[in-house]
């Protein structure tokens, strides 16, 4: 008679070495397969971050600037060049301002700023000639100027109660840069990195530069950002601008002193447009430019909580009213839109019910199978069995890949497929299903679709790039997160639920 | 008498007889150990060749360099399980992995920003790939700050950050230091040239014990210089393997002076020393992350024992132990285990005239009692059950066997790790052999 | 004042621990003599640091603006270098006199015990230019700005400043006192933290110290 537990008992231990050898062997190569997932468990536990003074320091203040806003004081038009017409190459997206950095990790490096350094960084939308003039007050006093550091070149004067005290000028074309300080004893190189494909550069003062140097007592320092077109032989490299556009000078300038100012960073309250058309043609007045005040510590205004609440209640009060007007209109509706409207209203059964009903007559209709998908995996959802959740998931995915790739096959007439499939991958958990860089995916291609649409459906786009935006966070992937919440942002959403996503960011005021 | 017997019918022997051998139609050598019966190498070979061809060819594209890799690998697995000379083809195994890597990394460095070089834009941007070294210098600060003092990549599946966190993870609870014998993409350099010559010039007997304590020293001296100075200290100035992965551009005076120490560190510690003493001194004496790995070798379920009653204290083991995990002094101490910095090669196991070591599973502390031989006994007095039963149980015995385990384990991660790197490496030679006689059309 | 000071420490002390606590650790786990007197060891080498912050403090609240218009930023690391160089020098002298191959020197050095040693590396270990050190520095030129630049009530102030930011960092030292290895009987270990101690000297003296100097 076979004993195998008493033989187990007597040997135990190796049975246990066994047992446990075994289950490593089999738990190798599926750690490898799923290793996505074992790299989001620690990243979800661990929150690393790097050091960051290999790439600039801490960040002591961002600055955001609207996008498709690169139209000076309104009217400003690119220059002709093959060059600028890669998208808005002037157009300033975003401005950093860094903590100093003292000897640095990597000042083993003979770079210009010998490891002690002040780093700014300056994002345009897209690549291109761009010529950026930084004005910085480091708190110089009357010892600044307000005139401009390259004889007039962008047509401003600068304000008063903020003197500059270094000029920087950041050249895009071919990723140089320099500096000067007022009293134009120090002209020098500067470190020069790039970041986002080269649509941006982030450049390193050295701190031995006494106008720099200043800024390691914490104070605050006030800049000036403005963008030109770049132009090797123009003063300051900054194109001349005029009124009609041509291969070396922009157009849709209305007088000879509107400042040739493309894009530039204003204070907040401030209106651009009006700061740019402040000069005066009769007394010869140029405009006048204010700065923004970098200071470490800032924290959110009072303002922009109670703008947060106030959001949270108004998308409540409209999810409530857009739910009522669903549940008002059910009864006129048939078919598809009738199960679509169940499906926003939330009567799951009942929707799961009508898609059944459509899907036995027409099997691949893209919209019906994608809410299907959608309700398959909200039921992993509401259950607590977690082998039948991500089932019910898998499921859902299954559905709505099929969907989409019916929607594709027919020249996607249908945006539905793609914004579903989206939804439940920004819902479902990122650890185990690994699905938001597929959803950032999704909403990207529908936030295009809705944009081929027409103006009427601006909102809607908005919406996709804050939902993209969303996606691109929960894939670790912040850049790509930053420009879909700018893209959003300058479409001028109305919706309380898509400013609020964009406001709690600082996106938008 | 016997031993001299056996070397002359060894003599006798045809070409074919290792193959015949291997295939089990010709009896194993008093010298072959640990040869797996044919059906459980058939079974394990089939594992670790269905995850081999699921790596190789189904992660990457089906080529010839994919095939031959395939073929290559699997081989290899085969001759570590059957052959009776497990620690040999182990060595061969580990050394391919050390040249796939090399070439493949480096194309990928050239591809990705036209250099070997690291410039101070691939720091600023962060891209600077993570090796499995580092985690030596970031844990403690880490530790303490939540921060990661190295310019890497946190996520992707390049030598990201988090990516090479989840494989030390699965890589210390399954091989412990085991690693350094059978994943380590560098350990190869060392394991070969530890081969070159057939005698010793320098010998190391009597200094095991400095030179495992050196290795702690410079792990302790890697982790608080980093600490101390808040950067990678062993990348910036001691890695020797700078010359097969890639090294900081040379911008200034610091950066030559350590350029010239990674050259010198190469040819000193991974060829010269290890050539002339025949041990794996960079690994014994230098690495941290070797250092690292033996003190929490604990976690992981395997680890050599030594028969303390069947030793007979010849010394055979500690003349062929490459990392001096086992010395004199251990086997006259009769220590049961080796020293943490051993990295289950398995040479001392095969060196041991009586078969008195062997891998153990880490919680068996009994008698090594094969369970095969138990259950058979059991079965045999046992009338219900079947011949087929019992060979059954025999082979599944012997699968659970430690040294099959561990072996297949190993064998499986180092496959794994360097799986994309050999199809790259042998896909590049093909192409260049290619060229060669098509004059490149 | 004080209260930002303290939290300053106590808010970035695990930098300063970080920076400064290899200068010790290798000391400590050398000498293993015990609990009792390892705790006398990590006492002087606390003391040390605190002497070299008060020193720092002193001068910088001292100077004040004028650091920051007159002073380049290298002069800040050239003294952190030679910190570092001092500290490397002590710790390679002490290391080698471990060994009983006692060079004149090295006796010199041993002598006296650790004691003095532990001392004078953490007087080095108080001019080491962590991020902690360089935001408290920071914050002593504001303070010191203006009427009291160049004056003996604004190295008062950096003083004052620089005492409530140790007593604050020194919060992450504590555990130094309870070192499990300081206890007799780890010989292997004492060896391991010997050797460490000359090349990390060695890396002290040269990478941190006169590469920096002269980079």
């Amino acid at each position: 008679m076979r004993q195998p537990g008493c033989f187990f008992k007597r040997h135990w231990q190796g049975a246990a070495g066994a047992a446990i050898g075994v289950f490593f062997l089999i738990a190798t190569p599926l750690s490898f397969i799923n290793g996505a997932v074992l790299q989001k468990t620690l990243e979800a536990v661990l929150h690393l971050r790097i050091d960051p003074s290999y790439s600039g320091g801490e960040v002591m203040a961002v600055f955001r600037d609207r996008a498709r806003d690169d139209v000076g004081a309104g009217t400003l038009e690119y220059p002709l060049a093959d060059e600028f017409q890669n998208g808005h190459a002037l157009d300033l997206i975003k401005y950093t301002v860094h903590e100093p950095v003292v000897d640095s990790r990597n000042g083993g490096f003979a770079n210009a700023d010998r490891g002690s350094y002040w780093q700014v960084d300056v994002l345009m939308a897209d690549r291109g000639p761009a010529c950026v003039h930084l004005y910085i007050d480091t708190g110089g006093g009357a010892l600044g100027s307000t005139q401009s550091a390259t004889s007039r070149s962008e047509l401003v004067r600068f304000d008063p109660a903020h003197p500059w005290d270094l000029f920087v000028e950041i050249d895009f074309k071919d990723a140089r840069a320099f500096v000067e300080n007022v009293s134009k004893t120090i002209h020098r190189p500067l470190t020069v990195f790039s970041f986002s494909e080269r649509r941006g550069l982030a450049v390193r003062l050295p701190l031995d530069i006494p106008e720099v140097q200043r800024v390691l007592d914490g104070r605050s320092t006030w800049h000036y950002v403005l963008v030109g077109a770049y132009d090797d032989y123009a003063p300051g490299h900054f194109m001349k601008t005029q009124a009609n556009a041509s291969l070396h000078a922009g157009g849709g300038s209305v007088s000879s002193l509107e400042p040739r100012v493309y894009d530039c960073l204003v204070p907040r309250g401030v209106n651009k447009a009006k700061m740019l058309s402040s000069y005066d043609d009769s007394s010869g007045r140029l405009a006048t430019v204010e700065p923004v005040e970098a200071r470490k510590g800032v924290a959110p205004a009072a303002s922009d909580e109670k703008r947060i609440a106030a959001l949270e209640a108004s998308a409540a009060a409209d999810a409530h009213a857009a739910n009522a007007a669903l549940l008002r209109d059910i009864q006129n509706k048939t078919g598809l839109q009738r199960a679509v409207a169940l499906f926003q209203a939330g009567r799951d059964a009942e929707a799961r019910a009508a898609f059944t009903a459509i899907l036995a007559t027409a099997p691949e209709d893209p919209r019906a199978l994608a809410y299907q998908g959608a309700l398959t995996a909200k039921e992993g959802g509401a259950t607590k069995n977690l082998g039948a959740a991500i089932r019910f998931v898998n499921e859902g995915f299954a559905l709505m890949d099929r969907a989409v790739a019916l929607d594709q096959k027919a020249g996607t007439p249908f945006a539905d497929p793609l914004v579903a499939r989206g939804m439940v991958a920004i819902s479902v958990p990122e650890t185990v299903f690994n699905k938001s860089a597929q959803g950032a995916e999704d909403f990207g291609a529908a936030a295009a679709w809705f944009e081929g649409a027409g103006p009427d459906f601006a909102e809607t786009c908005a919406e996709m790039f804050v939902d993209q935006g969303i996606a691109f966070e929960r894939a670790s992937e912040a850049e790509a997160a930053e420009i879909s919440f700018i893209k959003a942002a300058s479409l001028d959403p109305k919706k309380a639920s898509t400013i609020l996503q964009l406001v709690k960011r600082g996106y938008e005021e | 008498m016997n031993g001299q017997l056996e070397h002359s019918m060894e003599n006798r022997q045809t070409i074919l007889d290792p193959a015949l051998r291997l295939l089990g139609l010709a009896e194993p050598l008093a010298s072959d150990k640990d040869r797996a019966s044919l059906p459980v190498a058939l079974v394990v070979t089939a594992f670790a060749g269905y995850w081999t061809l699921f790596f190789v060819m189904g992660l990457s594209k089906v080529s010839l360099g994919a095939l031959l890799v395939s073929v290559w690998f699997i081989g290899l697995f085969y001759l570590i399980i059957r052959s009776g000379k497990p620690a040999v083809y182990r060595r061969v195994f580990f050394v391919s992995i050390a040249l796939f890597f090399f070439p493949s990394f480096i194309a990928n460095l050239v591809a990705a920003r036209g250099s070997m070089a690291l410039s101070a834009q691939d720091i600023f941007a962060n891209e600077t790939p993570y090796c499995h070294i580092v985690s030596t210098m970031t844990v403690l600060p880490w530790a303490l700050t939540r921060t990661v003092i190295f310019p890497g990549r946190l996520t992707g599946s390049y030598a990201s950050i988090y990516s090479m966190l989840a494989i030390w993870l699965v890589a210390s609870l399954t091989l412990g230091r085991g690693w350094c014998a059978w994943v380590c993409f560098y350990g190869g350099w060392d394991d070969l040239f530890s081969r070159a010559r057939k005698r010793a010039l320098i010998s190391l007997e009597g200094k095991e014990a400095s030179v495992r304590r050196f290795s702690y020293a410079m792990l302790a001296f890697v982790a608080l210089a980093s600490l101390a100075s808040l950067s990678a200290v062993y990348c910036v100035w001691l890695c020797p393997f700078k010359l097969v992965t890639e090294y900081p551009a040379i911008t200034g005076f610091t950066g030559y002076l350590a350029t010239m120490i990674f050259i010198l560190a190469f040819f000193g510690l991974v060829v010269v020393m290890p050539a002339l003493t025949r041990k794996r001194f960079q690994c014994a004496a230098y690495c941290p992350f070797g250092a690292l790995q033996g003190l929490i070798d604990g976690i992981s379920p395997f680890r050599i024992r030594i028969d303390t009653a069947a030793c007979i204290g010849c010394g055979a083991c500690a003349r062929v132990c490459p990392v001096l995990a086992i010395d004199k002094a251990l086997i006259e101490a009769k220590k049961a285990v080796p020293h943490l910095n051993c990295v289950k090669c398995g040479e001392c196991v095969a060196a041991c005239p009586r078969g008195a070591i062997r891998l153990a599973f880490r919680i068996a502390s009994a008698p090594l009692v094969a369970p095969a031989a138990a259950i058979t006994a059991k079965a045999d007095k046992a009338p219900s059950t079947s011949a087929r039963e019992r060979r059954m149980g025999a082979m599944l015995a012997e699968i659970v066997q430690p040294r099959i385990l561990f072996a297949t384990t190993a064998f499986v991660f180092g496959m794994v790790i360097s799986s994309s790197f050999a199809v790259r490496s042998v896909g590049m030679v093909i192409v260049a052999v290619a060229g060669l006689f098509t004059g490149g059309r | 004042m004080p209260i930002e000071a303290l939290l300053l420490g106590l808010s970035t002390g695990t930098y300063c621990v970080m920076s400064c606590a290899p200068y010790a650790l290798p000391l400590l786990v050398a000498e293993g003599s015990g609990l009792r007197r390892n705790a006398v060891l990590v006492g002087v080498f606390l003391t040390g640091r605190l002497v070299g912050y008060l020193a720092v403090g002193a001068v910088l609240g001292a100077v004040g603006a004028y650091a920051l218009r007159y002073v380049p930023p290298r002069a800040e690391i050239a003294l952190a270098a030679i910190g570092y160089m001092v500290a490397g020098a002590f710790l390679i002298l002490q290391g080698i006199s471990y060994t009983g191959r006692a060079h004149r020197l090295c006796a010199a050095v041993k002598a006296g015990a650790a004691g003095r040693n532990a001392g004078v590396l953490g007087l080095a270990s108080g001019f080491s230019l962590c991020p902690p050190f360089v935001a408290a520095a920071g914050r002593v030129f504001a303070l010191s700005s203006g009427s009291t630049a160049g004056t003996v009530g604004g190295g008062l102030l950096g003083l004052l400043y620089f005492a409530c930011f140790f007593v604050g960092t020194s919060v992450f030292f504590l555990p130094l006192f309870g070192l499990p290895f300081a206890k007799r009987g780890v010989e292997g270990l004492r060896r391991v933290a010997r050797v460490t101690m000359i090349m990390l000297g060695l890396y002290f003296f040269f990478a941190l110290g006169i590469f920096r100097l002269v980079a």
